[in-house]
């Protein structure tokens, strides 16, 4: 392995003069999220299918490799001291909201939405949970687990600015979530869609709870990368620049399609 | 030709009519800053040869190509006559009939040096031309002189470690690359974006000049009127539109890509003393769009307070740029020099110095946004 690396190094810096020598950019993500990142999901997760076909479409098209890492918690300061360039998938702050200092707006460029979650409230099916309006939800309990992807940051959802007398419980396990759900701790259970769906298939619980229709809110996933990185602004571009050609020729729409399907399937299977 | 003889010592012998047979090949001592792409480039002037240096000792030097012992010996095997004037194991070297130098064919200047290790000489100061409003890059009112005044600062000491290195300050951008790099008055200028060197049609800058490993990369903006009805993106948004670009600074993004704006006068082309002189016209409504890289001119609208006017159309770049030292190819020494800045380049990044130099000034410069 070792020879074969530094062979690969010779043959770059044997181009010579004013030939750069350029490293791969690096793309860091971790495994455990079907359908969005996951090892063992087809072609390693529906995100990680359009993040490898948007930068193999970007304009001056770079190198890249992925690197899989579980220990999400570390993640982003492994961006921030540019051991690697660019991870994925993860949570924008609402960095224009005047209310919200987030050091994350201080410290990275977030690309554009690689795809946008919509999430909801999962209720008991016995239960009447009226929400028409967010102040619907004046009073309530509700159950927000811990994600790794806003590293435990809820505040980031725009609702709990504008909703004060909201109670939050936030274990780290969603399923714990859906436990107090129909022990009654809590009124309702707000995670995305896919995650909230999985669970009730998982706990066996899709005849006792259902998603309440009107979203709470939408949550977008991005590519990061550090604002202090030399390539900060340019590897960024040809992100988007890449994920925009996918979005207008088609196949991103392609993409996400098949891999829903094989979401749906496997649910149900 | 009589005075390259002059010049280049080991040469004088071939004007003689002599063809005498020089050793070629030898032992030679690993001195202080070198690293096998600088000892190649002296000694077999390519510095792609490092790999045939390290091939051939590998027994002495070991895997990593990087780490070289000062004072350990290496056999430099004879490729193409060189290198010459090494002191001679017996068995190492053997004669070769000497070849004159290469002369190149539209210069008529030899690629000839003496062809003893540079650490034996007296060491010449490099001078180094940078100048102002290349912001964060290059300014003296930032601290260091600019991101990319420290980063070359600390890549020539790196590089060059015993050697001076005497740093200028000359505003006239268009004065760096000719007549000062050409004329040798100056050996480095900096920062500079490079055109695409490597497609089919190579720009006369790339043939005349050398370009340094990219010390930063970015976007290439167009800044615009906020409120502009027209987005500059297709060419007939360009068509007769009047564009602003700093004087003295390269122009070949407006025809990189096929765009042809300058070649085919799509365009008109202003020349304004500054940065700043280019957005005080755009505001007086003279132009339509300025040209130039995103930080320098984020940098301006924000100290011009402009932020509410004023938009980089960084959705729809110019294209990607990347900055450079640059040195000329008439320069006797440039590319040695350039191999040097290079080889302080990676030592930096691989130290983290580099990054640790951009994170700063970056800082600085996002939170003056």
């Amino acid at each position: 392995m070792i020879s074969v690396r530094l062979l690969f190094v010779c043959a770059i810096m044997a181009l010579g003069q004013g030939v750069a020598l350029r490293a791969e950019v690096s793309l860091l993500t971790g495994s455990g999220h079907p359908p969005f990142t996951d090892a063992a999901w087809p072609q390693r997760g529906m995100i990680t299918e359009l993040i490898e076909t948007a930068f193999t479409e970007s304009p001056e098209p770079e190198p890249f490799r992925l690197i899989w890492r579980d220990d999400w918690d570390r993640h982003l300061d492994l961006i921030r001291n540019q051991t690697v360039d660019m991870a994925f998938p993860w949570f924008q702050p609402l960095c224009d909201a005047p209310q919200i200092n987030d050091p994350h707006c201080v410290d990275f460029h977030f690309s554009d939405p690689v795809i946008d979650l919509v999430i909801l409230l999962f209720v008991r099916a016995d239960n009447e949970f009226a929400f028409t309006d967010d102040a619907d939800l004046a009073g309530r309990i509700l159950c927000r687990p811990t994600d790794v992807f806003t590293q435990g940051r809820a505040e980031h959802d725009q609702l709990w600015h504008k909703i004060e007398s909201v109670t939050l419980k936030q274990p780290a396990d969603p399923a714990a979530c859906f436990d107090m759900l129909m022990s009654g701790d809590v009124d309702a259970v707000a995670v995305n869609e896919f995650l909230g769906v999985r669970q009730l298939f998982e706990a066996q619980l899709t005849e006792d709870v259902v998603p309440l229709s009107r979203p709470l809110s939408t949550q977008s996933l991005h590519v990061v990368i550090s604002k202090t990185h030399w390539r900060g602004t340019s590897l960024m571009y040809r992100f988007n620049a890449g994920l925009a050609k996918l979005r207008e020729s088609g196949a991103y729409a392609e993409i996400v399609s098949r891999h829903l399907a094989t979401y749906w399937a496997r649910l149900k299977g | 030709m009589t005075r390259l003889c002059l010049i280049a010592g080991v040469v004088l012998t071939l004007c003689t009519g002599q063809a005498l047979a020089a050793p070629c090949g030898g032992t030679y001592e690993v001195a202080r800053g070198d690293s096998l792409s600088l000892i190649a480039n002296r000694l077999y002037k390519d510095a792609s040869k490092w790999t045939r240096i390290h091939a051939e000792n590998r027994a002495r030097i070991g895997d990593d190509p990087d780490k070289i012992l000062v004072g350990a010996k290496l056999e430099l095997t004879c490729i193409n006559g060189l290198p010459l004037g090494l002191s001679v194991v017996a068995g190492t070297a053997r004669p070769v009939e000497a070849t004159p130098p290469s002369v190149d064919a539209d210069t008529g200047i030899a690629d000839a040096q003496p062809a003893v290790p540079v650490a034996a000489a007296p060491a010449q100061a490099i001078r180094v031309v940078t100048g102002d409003d290349q912001i964060p890059f290059s300014d003296e009112s930032l601290p260091q002189g600019g991101m990319l005044a420290e980063v070359i600062d600390a890549a020539l000491a790196a590089g060059l470690p015993d050697v001076p290195v005497e740093t200028f300050r000359i505003n006239d951008w268009g004065s760096h690359l000719a007549p000062l790099l050409s004329e040798n008055l100056m050996d480095l200028s900096y920062p500079w974006p490079r055109p695409d060197c490597d497609g089919d049609d190579t720009p006369r800058v790339c043939r005349e000049y050398g370009f340094s490993d990219p010390l930063f990369e970015m976007l290439m903006l167009l800044f615009v009127d906020a409120e502009r009805p027209v987005p500059l993106v297709s060419v007939q948004d360009i068509q007769g539109q009047r564009l602003c670009r700093p004087a003295g600074r390269m122009v070949f993004m407006l025809d990189a890509d096929g765009r042809r704006w300058l070649q085919d006068d799509r365009i008109s082309l202003v020349r304004a003393p500054t940065v700043a002189a280019c957005f005080d016209l755009l505001v007086a409504g003279e132009i339509d769009a300025v040209v130039v890289n995103e930080f320098s001119g984020r940098a301006a609208v924000a100290a011009m307070g402009l932020s509410d006017q004023i938009t980089g159309l960084s959705r729809t770049p110019l294209g990607v740029v990347t900055m450079h030292a640059v040195v000329s190819r008439q320069n006797p020494r440039g590319s040695e020099l350039l191999a040097q800045v290079n080889e302080g380049l990676r030592v930096l990044r691989r130290s983290g110095q580099y990054r640790e130099i951009v994170a700063r000034h970056l800082i600085s410069a996002w939170a003056g946004l």
